[in-house]
């Protein structure tokens, strides 16, 4: 059980103009886990490195039970890192592999030897010990480097995109593997994922970088719903937004005057709906009419491409509820109040 | 087609054979034989005179045979020193002017060794390294450690680093990382290019004879003495002395080696 802290870790590669990290404060509680959620190239792998100490910061500090570990070498943190593609030792044994750490820590054999059948226990391969690592299939290699990871009882479990080299099927099952061990070993865990799903699912509390700075850090739900910027709207998933003003309670723009439901200050402000939120037909609030521009069948759900006076919605609609809709015709939509969030006012540029 | 192509495949085979093991059989024939001169088919006398005065210590044959090793090894541990950190560095990363750095390496191999003995003997004789074993084992570097670079640089484009920080993450040293990860990983290349290095080194005339002077005899340097004299007998068993360590070294790495090569037949098939 340790609480990770990170303060105001900055960190730019030699001979790159942007910094890989910039400002970065976060806080880790004891014993959860904690998604680090964000596009490719938003300086999640590098936060994790920085903890594991395969690189050093230019700038903050970071600290274990509010102790810094800065100064430790890798091997001294107690951070363990779990990559994406595996990375078994390809010249030893799958009990081999399991045991390295407890061999490099001088670990009698015997106590070794019992430790890692418990383990290979833990994730049904028992049998796989005199295996070589290179005969095993991708996701046996995973549950392998987990509970290699595992073994060594590390103070901070240090995920990389662990289900992304997996095929589908055996993604959710190496999902629930993870939380399991995570519950039970109660090992404060970060997850690096660009998968928002992944991260709902998984994760205590989510939080989402972009371009090396920390966006947003919250419960799941809340990061999904109340997104803190235009980007975080967008890698969620949102692609409305609407220039107006909050006036004691109501939204006045383009789209005319709406309820809203939560309260936000008056003044400036940037109204966004998630797509799926967007109703069809008549409601007693925040009704429009809409004209049809575009429709789209995408499998479990319709994309409709709707136009209200200048502004475009869109909204992800189940496919019967889209029979008989053509471009053109005009349609009743509605915005539930509770859908309805407003991004402070100043931050359409950076989207 | 098929069977054509296993009959040619299995006559080059043979010849391959009979063309290293057909300069042995006079040779081996000549260490035993007394008098055997044309147009005689067979010697017309056995003996073992040969054999027993190249084992003597009046030959100087166990003398030149211990130097030979000593710097045919040193050699080779040296070019492991520097070929494996330099290997490491251009299989690894990509830097400005590394083809630069590649073209440099593999200089000494299109210079003719006398050119570089040449060059090199100047610079020796200044330092005090002539008619040395230290500057022997120096100046065979030259043609040595291109190959083990070269080696060392393919082995590392195919290593992922990231092994070893999984390693430290796990919580092994730098040293045991480096024991336990990199070196079994490396060991092939590591075994290939020492048999390299080796043997190169084992075969080098010009650059000893210039730079040691004649005080340096390894036994090329003898062999050539006795077969300038006309002693054929002597001749005859010194070269089979001479081509036993590299014979003794195929057999000890073939395992490691041909499990490379039989992988690289693999990825040529595919």
């Amino acid at each position: 059980m340790t609480q990770v802290d990170l303060f105001r870790l900055g960190l730019t590669y030699p001979g790159r103009a942007v910094a890989a990290l910039e400002d970065l404060t976060l806080s880790v509680k004891s014993g959860s886990m904690t998604a680090i959620l964000g596009p490719s190239g938003s300086g999640k792998s590098t936060l994790l490195k920085l903890i594991a100490g395969t690189i050093v910061p230019d700038r903050g500090d970071i600290q274990f039970d509010a102790g810094s570990i800065l100064s430790l070498q890798p091997e001294q943190r107690g951070a363990v890192m779990v990559f994406q593609d595996h990375l078994l030792f390809p010249h030893l044994t799958v009990a081999g592999n399991v045991g390295f750490g407890l061999r490099m820590r001088g670990v009698a054999r015997q106590q070794i030897d019992r430790a890692v059948r418990d383990m290979l226990d833990k994730v049904q391969m028992a049998d796989f010990g005199p295996r070589r690592a290179a005969s095993l299939s991708g996701g046996q290699q995973q549950r392998v480097a987990l509970v290699r990871a595992l073994i060594v009882q590390p103070k901070v479990l240090l995920l990389d995109e662990p289900l992304s080299s997996l095929d589908a099927y055996l993604r959710s099952e190496m999902r629930d593997l993870i939380i399991a061990l995570q519950r039970e070993t109660a090992v404060t865990t970060l997850l690096v994922t660009h998968d928002q799903q992944e991260a709902m699912i998984m994760a205590d509390s989510v939080a989402l970088m972009m371009a090396g700075r920390l966006v947003q850090h919250d419960l799941p739900d809340v990061v999904f719903q109340r997104p803190a910027s235009i980007a975080a709207a967008r890698f969620f998933g949102a692609r409305t937004f609407v220039e107006g003003t909050v006036q004691a309670g109501r939204f006045v723009s383009s789209l005319g005057v709406l309820d809203l439901g939560a309260s936000f200050s008056d003044g400036p402000g940037i109204l966004t709906i998630r797509p799926e939120a967007v109703q069809l037909g008549q409601d007693a609030e925040n009704t429009l009419a809409a004209t049809l521009r575009s429709r789209q069948f995408m499998g479990t759900q319709t994309l409709l491409r709707l136009a209200v006076g200048p502004v475009e919605l869109e909204a992800l609609v189940p496919p019967d509820r889209a029979v008989g809709l053509e471009p053109g015709c005009a349609v009743q939509v509605h915005l539930p109040r509770p859908a309805l969030w407003i991004l402070p006012k100043g931050t359409l540029a950076d989207g | 087609m098929k069977g054509w192509g296993r009959w040619f495949r299995n006559a080059a085979r043979g010849l391959l054979i009979l063309w290293s093991v057909a300069a042995l059989v006079p040779l081996g024939i000549w260490s035993f034989a007394r008098g055997w001169r044309f147009p005689d088919v067979v010697p017309r006398t056995l003996t073992l005179d040969a054999w027993r005065f190249a084992l003597s210590d009046s030959s100087g044959v166990l003398g030149s045979l211990w130097i030979s090793i000593v710097i045919s090894a040193m050699v080779t541990a040296l070019a492991l020193i520097i070929g494996l950190p330099a290997g490491r560095v251009l299989g690894l990363y990509r830097f400005r002017g590394k083809t630069m750095v590649e073209a440099a390496v593999l200089a000494p191999l299109i210079l003719p060794g006398n050119v570089i003995a040449l060059g090199l003997h100047g610079v020796f004789l200044r330092l005090g390294l002539t008619n040395s074993v230290a500057g022997v084992v120096l100046v065979h570097l030259v043609p040595t450690l291109p190959y083990m670079i070269l080696v060392m640089a393919g082995v590392f484009a195919r290593y992922d680093p990231a092994h070893e920080q999984q390693a430290r993450s796990l919580g092994a040293t730098a040293l045991q990382t480096l024991w336990h990860v990199t070196l079994p990983a490396i060991l092939p290349g590591i075994l290939v290019g020492s048999l390299f290095t080796f043997l190169i080194s084992w075969s080098q005339f010009v650059l000893t004879l210039m730079i040691g002077g004649g005080r340096v005899t390894t036994l090329p340097l003898l062999l050539y003495g006795f077969a300038t004299a006309g002693r054929n007998d002597l001749t005859g068993a010194i070269a089979i002395i001479y081509i036993l360590p590299g014979i003794l070294a195929v057999l000890a790495t073939v395992r490691h080696v041909s499990g490379r090569s039989a992988a690289i037949a693999h990825a040529g098939r595919a």
